[in-house]
């Protein structure tokens, strides 16, 4: 199988090429990345989906500067990712990237408003108050920034972790499953509110997601199975997604079969 | 059950190494404290035991009471009466002093202080077997002297070399040293002593007055005689006023004379074990309360797949068995080792050669034991019972890290502090009454306080530690880690108690100490108007010739000097028959003496104190009824019989003395030369140059010297920075133990908030930040313990200074110094004891911290 080569208009906010990444070693090898190559454009919203274990939190892990890779380079902007020190990977986390992950986004000891400044008060940045009014007026949480986590829902949550990745107008923001843990309802605010951060905004966004309705969103889904990324989408609709989807389980399945002879 | 409970001690390795240490430490403290007193007591003993392993019987006469005087003679023909005794192969009359009379003095002209094995002086009566002439020859002329190798070693004096000897009287006494021996193989000494060697005229010369007597009988029994047979056999022959003992007698007899001073040592050392042992009970207790908590999901698991709760709370006692039995073998292995170090250590201070023997008594072992599965079980006891509370609900929630309520502690906390405060109240006022009940009651009242503080301390951790953190939290990290250290307040609460206890007493005992040094100052500088003091080291034949006072007296800087005569005399309570010991001092001028001493008279008249007179200190009087009129009959220490004498005048003092007589009787005195004087100088006049003068004219008198009366305080002073670091380095060890506390308590909270670090790292968090976020919280918690226990301890040391203003501690004086020195010590421990717990958090993956599978 060839591995496709994604492209699109315009420049890219983040790029990978030829990436592998390997778990373990002997009979417990685990391959995640087999040469993926991607280029995340900037002011789009991109989807990545396939199967469980298919490697997408892993890509979007090496792409965030979060884990290193065996083969190939990052780009995040014009920074090439691949090579910095745990330091230098610690301050680009901090000023290029944004964060939204499934659960578990923030401190329990802070406000919702210190929540949504964290990264700019450990970079010691001073926030743009007008931007972070916008931001929070956006996400709807004006009334709740004295609030600490456990008094906030599970969508109130995920909305003060969105609004901490966009307030500090970071190159990229990755979102693993953000609307995983969610209600139909706040998981579509949720996606409502990074489509808007896209249109208004110009933030880039790359969301990995398992629901199609999710992907749907967004401008692009990128489909990766076994490592690779063997299919893309522009404009995407659910119910696209889904059969895209169902077809794929196919390919899968029969080159799972294949190996097995 | 049993199983899981292994393997899920082995798997967090980490986890039980640090619970086991608290314990280890703890029963190695009171292990090594027994070891060491059992040891060093045996080794004593053998010590003792080699000494006299020569002597098969011995003659002494019974000596008088009175510290001053010397050993009654036994007449020439009482040594002939022995050998006459059936068994006796030889009775030998020897001349022999070891009671610290006998002193060299050192080649600076004056005599060497000798506080560890004695200077024995004896008459020569040949090398017999264990002894050997090493060099010389033996002592022929009444000033040629026979030396041990010993002495040349510890003084420098040489073969051929002229040694001046302080015997009787002020003045030294020279002598040739024609010999040096040793004893066979190649010792210097038996057991560290140093011995002189005369002619039988010049020992009875020197070491008593008496001609034609002896001060002991050595006698060798025929083979096959029974030592103890023997020994009643001269006993009955001699009858009472005579003392004979064999020599495993002597050597118990010396031994027992060490007891109460190992048994003080002991106690104290048993003391300090105690107290870390407390400090290791916190540590326990947190430690088994964060791991419960931790595991919450685990037990709760256990639980809902049907385990009872007894087997909740039986699998975490099982896991304290584990951790109580490992530390208490751990630690009693410690403690045999320290034990032995100590005993090493201390029988080399004592300036003796004394060969180290390891005693290891079968109630150390139980001790260890006990200790280390008891306080470890009894710690867990808490936590476990907490463990079987947990719902089996609690496995499906998320992280059920309940906090629990403080309530309950400030209520407790509250009553317990009342009723300590109460207490205390009662202790302090009721002091008129009865002494000793109240200062029971203070010391309950304080043990309450304490109590009641350690369990309040959570309800007010949370605002205190906010209030200590917001100094710290400048930046974010320095923000986040104060917020960690006031989430949950029990946690904080016990490590930070744990932390106060040791502060606590190193405080406390400061107070007490600045106050007591401040007091005696205040003393000193109100009641003793003399600038210069003429004293020895200490030894009850230190003197000085009477006559060099009236020469100091004649310099224009002098303005008054007056010598102080002591012995200790004998009367007879008055309306009884009973015999009592009683200090007595005597002047030769009573007018300077009193007025440099700061005494006044409060009844009679001072100028009344004639041969027949008697001046009575105030607080004597009381207690014996006596009062100007009376008579009271005094025997001096070398008087035959008793003199009555009337009582003149009373007198206060706040040096405190007994009774003052003229010095017409100091010819009857145990040491007929004065001991001190005190002196005051005119205005301006050039004191250390005064006293350069003085010394100059003590040039004869080896023991004594003249020293600004400053240096006594400095003395004590000295006195007491040494108390003060010996319970600083005993206390260390609590300290140390609370110290592995913070880490303990640290290194699993930052377990526990894994997500949390992975995803302040994920945010963009360096690892010097994290670092920094883990170290203010542990500062906090550690300047938290101390803020507390230096209030705790200047509290305490307040009680105690105000519950004995009247005695000695008038004045208040706290130890600032050494409390700020405490505080940063706090910093610099909380600082420390991050490192390990930030290295861990640091370490962290952190992508393991984000995923949600
Ligand atoms: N830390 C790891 N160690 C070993 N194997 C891993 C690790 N993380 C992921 N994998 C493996 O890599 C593959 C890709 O995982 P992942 O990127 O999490 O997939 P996805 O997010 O698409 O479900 C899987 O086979 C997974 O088991
Ligand atoms: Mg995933």
């Amino acid at each position: 199988m060839t591995t496709a080569v994604s492209t699109d208009r315009g420049e890219a906010a983040a790029r990978a090429t030829d990436v592998w990444k390997v778990y373990g070693s002997g009979e417990a090898q685990v391959i995640a990345l087999r040469g993926v190559t991607a280029e995340f454009t900037k002011g789009r919203f991109t989807a990545i989906m396939g199967p469980s274990g298919s490697g997408k939190s892993t890509l979007m892990h090496c792409l965030a500067g979060l884990d290193y890779t065996d083969r190939g380079e990052i780009h995040i902007g014009d920074n090439l990712v691949t090579g910095l020190s745990d330091k230098g990977l610690t301050l680009l986390r901090r000023e290029k990237v944004g964060f939204i992950f499934q659960q578990f986004n923030l401190m329990p000891t802070l406000t919702a408003e210190e929540n949504i400044l964290l990264p700019l008060s450990i970079g010691k940045r001073k926030p743009d108050r007008a931007w972070f009014d916008q931001v929070v007026d956006t996400v709807g949480l004006r009334d709740r920034l004295s609030h600490k986590p456990t008094e906030l829902s599970g969508g109130q949550q995920q909305r003060v972790a969105c609004a901490r990745a966009l307030v500090q107008r970071p190159d990229v923001i990755f979102a693993d499953e953000p609307t995983g843990n969610l209600d139909s309802k706040s998981g579509t605010e949720v996606l409502k509110f990074l489509r808007r951060s896209v249109d208004d905004f110009g933030q880039t966004i790359v969301m990995v997601t398992h629901d199609p309705v999710a992907a749907s969103y967004a401008d692009r889904v990128l489909f990766l199975a076994d490592g690779q990324v063997v299919d893309e989408m522009f404009d995407p609709t659910a119910d696209r997604v889904l059969d895209e989807l169902k077809r794929f389980d196919e390919i899968v399945g029969s080159a799972q079969g294949e190996e097995r002879r | 059950m049993l199983r899981a409970t292994f393997k899920s001690l082995l798997s967090r390795k980490a986890r039980l190494l640090l619970s086991t240490i608290a314990v280890v430490l703890g029963v190695a403290f009171v292990t090594g404290s027994l070891v060491l007193n059992s040891s060093l007591g045996k080794s004593i003993e053998s010590m003792f035991t080699t000494v006299f392993d020569d002597v098969d019987v011995q003659v002494t006469a019974e000596r008088d009471d009175s510290l001053f005087a010397s050993a009654t003679p036994i007449p020439a023909d009482v040594v002939e009466r022995v050998a006459g005794v059936d068994g006796v192969s030889e009775a030998t009359g020897l001349v022999s002093e070891g009671t610290g009379k006998l002193r060299v003095v050192g080649k600076n002209g004056k005599a060497i202080p000798n506080f560890g094995a004695p200077v024995i002086g004896q008459n020569f009566t040949g090398f017999e077997d264990p002894m050997e002439l090493k060099e010389g020859t033996e002592p022929q002329a009444d000033d040629e002297v026979a030396v041990s190798a010993s002495l040349v070693a510890t003084t420098g004096y040489e073969l051929g070399d002229t040694l001046p000897l302080l015997t009787d009287g002020p003045e030294a006494r020279e002598f040739e040293i024609v010999g040096v021996f040793g004893y066979s193989g190649g010792r210097d000494s038996v057991a560290g002593e140093q011995t002189i060697l005369f002619t039988l005229e010049a020992a009875r010369a020197n070491l008593m007055t008496v001609p034609d007597a002896y001060t002991l009988i050595d006698v060798t029994a025929e083979s096959g005689t029974d030592d103890s047979q023997l020994r009643d056999d001269i006993a009955d022959l001699l009858g009472s006023g005579y003392v004979v003992q064999t020599g495993e007698d002597l050597a118990a007899e010396q031994t027992e004379a060490f007891q109460p001073f190992l048994d003080v040592f002991n106690y104290l050392l048993l003391g300090f074990g105690a107290v870390a042992l407390i400090v290791s009970v916190f540590l326990i207790v947190n430690t088994f309360s964060i791991i419960v908590a931790q595991r919450t999901r685990e037990l709760a698991l256990f639980r809902a797949l049907g385990a009872g709760r007894g087997q909740v709370t039986g699998a975490v006692l099982l896991e304290a068995l584990i951790v109580g039995l490992l530390s208490a073998v751990v630690g009693l292995l410690l403690g045999i080792g320290v034990g032995y170090l100590g005993t090493v250590a201390l029988g080399s201070s004592m300036g003796t050669d004394m060969e180290a023997t390891l005693v290891v008594p079968w109630q150390t072992i139980l001790a260890a034991l006990l200790i280390g599965v008891g306080v470890t079980m009894l710690a867990a006891l808490i936590p476990a019972v907490g463990a079987s509370r947990i719902p089996p609900m609690a496995a499906l929630r998320e992280a059920a890290n309940t906090i629990k309520p403080v309530r309950w502690f400030a209520i407790i906390g509250g009553i317990l502090l009342a009723l300590g405060a109460v207490a205390l109240f009662l202790g302090l006022t009721e002091r008129v009454g009865d002494g000793d009940d109240s200062l029971l009651l203070v010391l309950a009242g304080v043990g309450l306080l304490f109590i009641g503080l350690a369990v309040v301390i959570p309800a007010i951790a949370k605002p205190l530690v906010s209030l200590i953190g917001a100094v710290l939290s400048w930046s974010m990290p320095g923000k986040l880690g104060r917020r960690n250290s006031s989430r949950n307040p029990r946690r904080t609460a016990i490590t930070a108690s744990a932390l106060m206890i040791g502060i606590t007493l190193v405080t406390a005992v400061g107070v007490v100490l600045s106050s007591a040094n401040a007091s005696i100052q205040k003393f000193f500088a109100e009641s003793v108007s003399a600038d210069v003091m003429i004293a020895g080291v200490g030894t009850l034949n230190d003197s000085y010739n009477v006559e060099i006072l009236d020469e100091v007296r004649e310099m224009p800087e002098v303005s008054q000097a007056a010598a102080a005569y002591i012995d200790q005399a004998e009367f007879v309570e008055p309306g009884t028959n009973d015999e009592a010991a009683v200090l007595v001092e005597a002047t030769d001028d009573v007018t300077a003496y009193t007025e440099l001493l700061g005494i006044t008279v409060s009844e009679g008249d001072l100028s009344d104190l004639d041969r027949n007179g008697l001046v009575v200190y105030k607080g004597w009087a009381e207690q014996h009824r006596v009062t100007v009129g009376d008579t009271v009959d005094l025997r001096f220490s070398a008087a035959e019989s008793a003199a009555p004498l009337t009582v003149v005048a009373v007198v206060e003092s706040s040096i405190g003395g007994e009774v003052m007589v003229s010095d017409d009787h100091v010819d009857r005195f145990g040491q007929p030369d004065p001991m001190q004087a005190y002196i005051t100088l005119e205005d301006g006049a050039d004191k250390p140059q005064v006293i350069e003068r003085i010394n100059q004219l003590l040039a004869e008198n080896p023991a004594v010297t003249a020293a600004d009366i400053g240096v006594l305080n400095d003395q004590l002073t000295v006195t007491f920075d040494a108390v003060l670091l010996v319970v600083q380095v005993l206390l260390s060890l609590a300290i140390f133990i609370a110290v592995i506390g913070v880490v303990n308590t640290l290194t699993l909270s930052v377990l526990e908030r894994t997500r949390e670090l992975g995803l302040l790292r994920a945010v963009g968090m360096t690892r010097g930040q994290v670092t920094a976020m883990v170290m203010v919280e542990s500062v906090v918690i550690s300047v938290f313990g101390a803020v507390l226990g230096l209030a705790a301890g200047a509290g305490l040391g307040i009680v105690v200074q105000q519950a004995l203003s009247d005695d000695f501690l008038e004045v208040l004086v706290m130890p600032w110094g050494t409390m700020v020195f405490y505080l940063v010590a706090a910093v610099v421990i909380g600082v420390l004891a991050s490192l390990i717990p930030a290295f861990r958090a640091n370490r962290l993956n952190v992508l393991s911290a984000i995923s949600h599978d």
